[in-house]
């Protein structure tokens, strides 16, 4: 077989000049870096220009920016804005810590039973993931005028709504710390005399400690942004702050906005950072969101 | 203690507070309503009204087509990013993660805030246009807006979807191909992406179901003249009054969501949610 045939055989089978795929290679590197680029900067941009637009002097924010001025903050650090943050924090405060004690005891049940049904259950448990929450806040509303409960509307109804929500998280996280951990510890606690109780609190309870925590975290952050339940389950004068947000920004385009989103994303990251130094809790919302 | 007692104090509170308002608000979608007050009955009239009277089916189907367009760009622009995570090798390869990571960690309306300031008829996006001579174009309280703001808000979905999907497929099986004499891009075409498909399929489904049910983003940058499925939800639940029909609403978005997650779970053999 003649060289030039051979060549043309290879070329069938997907055969690519050594010259050609090294322009193949560099014009793909190049056009693959601009695609990228072009996306992590359309992901970055609306929070960058959140903070931007908080400290810019005009109205409008344009480029290059006009100057600085803290007339924003001074309007977002007053009653009208802060009134609703203090709501959430409180709001997502308990709602973590009720998800937290309800999540723990459940996995704790489903991991450990063997009773028939333990997949349905646990499918039951998680299902408000799948259920659009939109759906479930707007049945809410209807269940609680329904059985004549109005006036529980407010942080009352908004707390048990956001503990529907958050609970599926707590368990998830709480599950997976129970994979890793190892049931020879808890026996020979009980060998060494230890009470199903005291096997909880001194030897179960610190192992799976991180997925509690984390669980907690998940928990206060998806209550602290939540829009679909806080939407039906407010009442004026009593809504948390990412309502009060929507209420403000349908109709007119206000910068004061912009720093109180400043300070919503600042509390989110103090939390976390708060929380990772008792537990090691930003591995799991990577693992949590996949 | 039996374990299966530890699981009762959150289902007996799930089905109290989320079991039993889903099956009341399924109740009330077949009662009666006239004149603004609510009989007990059975009729599917608002099913049936909200399927076939022109400008709800309208809004159904501008909500579905924003649903299928947001999923398929997400998925789209998703998966070079998920490929950089996986398969990268830079050092920004951290940095990168928590970019993709940190719009989860504000709230959607604080996203979406984000995109009025750059959409604003007088904002940066339209300032850039001028420059460039397209002219200023209308990117707030119209369909562009909502769909811009809708695809930032559940990209990162799609990304971990499809990173989840990519870091199961080998790098050995793309340089295996490339050995056997495929160019990169043969070998990216006809080996990793088919492998990763379950993981697109997933991130588009997941965003489909989310555009149904999301209320902020259309809202906001979609003002009072666009009208989905989740804002029509709201303003028959809290200005109309007509409690039925909202449940009906919900009931069909509810139906369309769990059908979609359902058939990516058949097909991929595993529970997909949000």
């Amino acid at each position: 077989m003649t060289v030039a045939a051979e060549h043309r055989r290879i070329r069938v089978a997907g055969y690519v000049s050594p010259t050609r795929a090294w322009l193949e290679r560099s014009l793909l590197t190049i056009l693959y870096r601009v695609a990228l680029g072009l996306i992590l900067t359309f992901i970055a941009a609306p929070i960058v220009v959140v903070f931007i637009a908080s400290v810019n002097e005009t109205q409008y924010l344009r480029f290059p920016p006009a100057g600085f001025s803290t007339r924003w903050w001074e309007a977002a650090l007053t009653e009208r804005w802060m009134g609703p943050t203090w709501l959430s924090l409180r709001l997502a405060a308990v709602t973590a810590v009720m998800s937290s004690i309800l999540g723990t005891l459940a996995a704790l049940g489903i991991y450990r039973g063997s009773f028939r049904g333990r997949d349905a259950l646990l499918a039951a448990l998680l299902s408000p993931l799948i259920l659009p929450q939109i759906v479930t806040g707007a049945a809410m509303l209807q269940f609680f005028a329904l059985i004549g409960l109005r006036d529980v509307l407010g942080f009352p109804a908004l707390l048990l709504g956001h503990i529907v929500i958050t609970l599926p998280y707590a368990i998830r996280t709480v599950m997976v710390s129970l994979h890793g951990l190892d049931r020879r510890l808890e026996w020979a606690a009980q060998d060494l005399g230890a009470n199903p109780v005291q096997t909880f609190v001194r030897v179960t309870l610190p192992l799976i400690k991180n997925g509690v925590f984390a669980g907690a975290v998940f928990a206060f952050i998806v209550s602290f942004n939540d829009v679909p339940i806080s939407l039906f389950l407010g009442r004026p004068g009593n809504i948390p702050i990412p309502i009060a947000i929507l209420g403000h920004v349908e109709s007119r385009f206000d910068p004061a906005v912009a720093a109180v989103a400043v300070v919503t994303i600042a509390i989110v990251l103090a939390l976390i950072a708060i929380a990772e130094r008792f537990a090691r809790v930003s591995e799991f919302i990577y693992q949590q969101e996949r | 203690m039996r374990p299966v007692f530890l699981v009762t104090p959150a289902l007996v509170y799930l089905v109290v507070l989320c079991f039993i308002p889903d099956v009341i608000m399924l109740a009330l979608s077949v009662f009666e309503y006239r004149d603004g007050v609510i009989y007990p009955g059975f009729t599917f009239e608002h099913y049936v009204g909200f399927l076939t009277d022109s400008f709800y089916l309208n809004i159904l189907l501008r909500t579905l087509y924003l649903a299928f367009g947001v999923g398929v760009l997400t998925v789209l622009i998703g998966y070079p990013v998920a490929y950089f995570l996986v398969r990268g090798r830079s050092r920004f390869k951290g940095l990168v993660l928590m970019l993709v990571l940190m719009p989860l960690l504000a709230s959607v309306v604080v996203r979406t805030f984000g995109w009025l300031v750059l959409l604003e008829p007088q904002g940066l996006v339209n300032q850039l246009l001028d420059v460039v001579g397209l002219g200023p174009v209308t990117l707030i309280r119209n369909y562009t807006g909502v769909f811009i703001g809708l695809v930032h808000v559940y990209l990162p979905y799609s990304i971990l979807s499809i990173m989840a999907s990519l870091s199961t497929v080998h790098p050995s099986l793309e340089l295996a191909a490339q050995n056997l004499g495929a160019g990169r891009v043969a070998a990216f075409r006809r080996v990793t992406l088919p492998l990763t498909l379950p993981g697109m399929v997933t991130g588009f489904a997941l965003t489909f179901a989310l555009v149904l049910s999301a209320y902020a983003t259309p809202r906001i940058l979609g003002g009072r003249t666009v009208h989905t499925t989740a804002t029509q939800i709201y303003d028959q639940m809290l200005f109309l009054l007509n409690w039925p029909l909202a449940g009906a609403i919900a009931v069909i978005v509810l139906v369309i969501s769990l059908v979609v997650l359902w058939v990516t779970s058949r097909v991929q053999g595993k529970l997909v949610i949000a």
